[in-house]
């Protein structure tokens, strides 16, 4: 009679101790769960499609490379995370790059109000900093708490909510003059 | 309002954020061509500290412990075979669980041998021989490399994806060796064993970076405020294919048809300086540096000379004689003096999204189109006249180009009035429009 070894799924230091040793299957395994937040969040703080896609590429080679400072496994999605942040700020500033804005995504058919609201929004949003648009997504795309989103920008929690309220303030700002337009 | 306007906002980022499958699934296959990892744990000799640690620790604990111990008192084993490090790695306040990798370096000035991308550190441009601690938390010594003053703690910091806390010890005897400790160091590349350490006269890291270099922007003599383009050294310019035999070609390469850099002038430099590994150039009007080049032939990228930072002033300063890197044209005011290009500039259209039929205007916060194809009507709701009226709202701005005055209607459309005729140039429903 065969023997069936059942296998345990595995655990996400299982996952990181192999990523560490060269294992790209199970880096794969660690960063795809988040890649499509990842791309979102780059497509919104960049503006571009394609530097979206550079930025997240750029976000998993650093990440890759720099495994082995990952002390706590338990962390790898928020260390993973701040990489993307760095990847799509530095894609931003970018110097030369100049951008379209895709406002046609935003329209979706026989939603006329939502559509204007949201082209509307679209170029408001797309008026504010990057790091104001980086913040405004932390915030309210992947629901950050707000003390890991002070660790991945490097400020005081307190600031964050300041930073959050501010950058809400000049977007309705933007969002009002673009309805007047 | 504020649920209303925060709910439009999390539904819009969700649209925004809205990946195309085949995009991610580009990006998860792009992991299976990761270049190899090369692990960052102890360096071959540092391991073999551990394992002599190990064994040293061991007889530590048999013998007895005022009995004669074959070692010395900082722990180095007297047997003349491989050393622990001990003496260096306690200089540098770490020991071997908390250093993420050290290694010795025949010379402290092969630092860019073994840390490609660490910034220049000319302290370290000395034949001494030098040993490396990195830190795998944190440097223990806190801000600045010194204990903080009396009641005071220093502020938390973190270090960057790819950065680590780098101890130095710069000399023979690392008991008094010169202790440099660096924080948030970019530790890419990073290898504890280099093929070579005699570095040829092309590659040698510049012993000093010359005075002039450091700040070229504080060189500019401008009218009105810097420009922001460009950067100090080491900004980075360019890559391995644009290394050039001499500062001279560089420069003529940097001012080609591929400039990245819009609003520079493409002749009439200058040089400044020059001295071994190092160059610059400036455009100068009435003797006034308007614009800066720096260049040398010790970057990163290997032998050859490159751009390693640019400064320059607004356009509208430069020698309206010599053409610039990207066609923008400057305005002038009603007396003839050129406006600065963060007020007023016009410019060919972007050619790759086939606009380049259009003139775009800029105005302060405005932007309006000469658009005799009509390419633009998507973002405008007038189209372009040849030969239109003004009307009575629109008022004469006081800029002036190629013989045309520019009224504004505001609100609306702008107005470019000739001898012969009036233009009527429609203002685009987005300033912020751009191409991809």
């Amino acid at each position: 009679m065969e023997a069936v070894l059942e296998q345990s799924p595995p655990t996400l230091a299982g996952l990181v101790a192999a990523a560490k040793r060269g294992d790209r299957d199970a880096f794969r395994e660690l960063v795809e769960p988040d890649l499509a937040a990842a791309l979102g969040t780059a497509r919104i703080v960049t503006r571009s499609e394609a530097d979206a896609s550079d930025a997240v590429q750029d976000a998993l080679l650093s990440a890759w490379r720099g495994l082995d400072s990952l002390r706590d496994p338990d962390a790898f999605r928020a260390w993973f995370r701040r990489h993307v942040v760095r990847a799509a700020l530095k894609g931003a500033e970018r110097r030369g790059r100049v951008v379209e804005l895709d406002l046609a995504a935003a329209a979706p058919e026989g939603e006329l109000d939502r559509a204007l609201d949201a082209r509307t929004l679209a170029r408001a949003f797309d008026r504010l900093e990057a790091r104001d648009r980086l913040l405004l997504t932390l915030h309210h795309f992947w629901d950050l708490p707000i003390a890991e989103t002070a660790a991945h920008l490097g400020i005081p929690e307190g600031t964050v909510k300041s930073r959050v309220h501010y950058a809400m303030d000049r977007l309705r700002a933007a969002f009002a003059a673009e309805e007047r337009r | 309002m504020s649920d209303d306007f925060e709910d439009l906002l999390k539904r819009w980022l969700r649209d925004r954020a809205g990946n195309d499958r085949s995009a991610l699934q580009a990006l998860a296959s792009n992991v299976a061509a990761l270049p190899p990892r090369r692990r960052r744990g102890l360096s071959p000799l540092a391991s073999a500290a551990v394992i002599l640690v190990a064994i040293a620790l061991g007889a530590f604990l048999l013998v007895p412990r005022f009995g004669s111990v074959g070692g010395s008192r900082d722990g180095t084993p007297m047997n003349g075979e491989a050393p622990t490090w001990n003496v260096e790695l306690a200089r540098c306040g770490a020991s071997l669980a908390t250093a993420l990798d050290a290694f010795p370096m025949e010379h402290a000035r092969d630092y860019r041998l073994h840390l490609p991308a660490m910034l220049l550190s000319p302290e370290l441009d000395v034949d001494d021989p030098a040993f490396v601690v990195v830190y795998g938390e944190m440097q223990p010594f806190g801000g600045g490399g010194a204990a903080p003053p009396p009641g005071q703690t220093w502020a938390p910091r973190s270090l960057d994806p790819g950065h680590h806390d780098l101890c130095i010890l710069v000399g023979a005897d690392a008991a008094t060796a010169e202790l440099n400790i660096y924080a948030n160091v970019d530790t890419t590349g990073m290898q504890a064993a280099v093929a070579s350490t005699e570095p040829a006269a092309s590659r040698v890291p510049p012993n000093l970076i010359p005075m002039w270099a450091v700040n070229i922007a504080g060189q500019l003599e401008c009218d009105g405020p810097v420009a922001r383009i460009g950067g100090e050294f080491p900004e980075s310019f360019g890559g391995p294919d644009t290394l050039n035999n001499s500062a001279d070609d560089a420069l003529a390469v940097f001012l080609g048809p591929s400039n990245p850099f819009a609003s520079i002038p493409t002749a009439g430099y200058t040089q400044l300086h020059a001295e071994t590994h190092w160059a610059s150039f400036a455009h100068l009007v009435d003797g006034r540096p308007k614009a800066i080049v720096l260049l040398t032939d010790t970057t990163e990228h290997g032998p050859g000379w490159q751009v390693a930072g640019l400064r320059a002033c607004d356009a509208s300063e430069f020698d309206p004689t010599v053409p610039l890197t990207f066609p923008v044209t400057i305005w002038t005011d009603q007396s003839g003096n050129r406006v600065s290009t963060g007020t007023i500039r016009s410019m060919p259209g972007p050619g790759h999204c086939g606009w380049d039929s259009v003139t775009w205007l800029g105005v302060e916060d405005n932007l309006y189109f000469r658009d005799p194809q009509d390419v633009m009507a998507e973002w405008t709701t007038t189209s372009f006249a040849l030969n239109a009226q003004l009307p009575p709202s629109a008022i004469d701005s006081g800029y002036r180009s190629g013989g045309g005055s520019l009224w504004i209607d505001p609100g609306r459309d702008a107005y470019v009035v000739s001898a012969d005729r009036v233009e009527r140039w429609p203002r685009s429903s987005d300033p912020l429009i751009a191409c991809m």
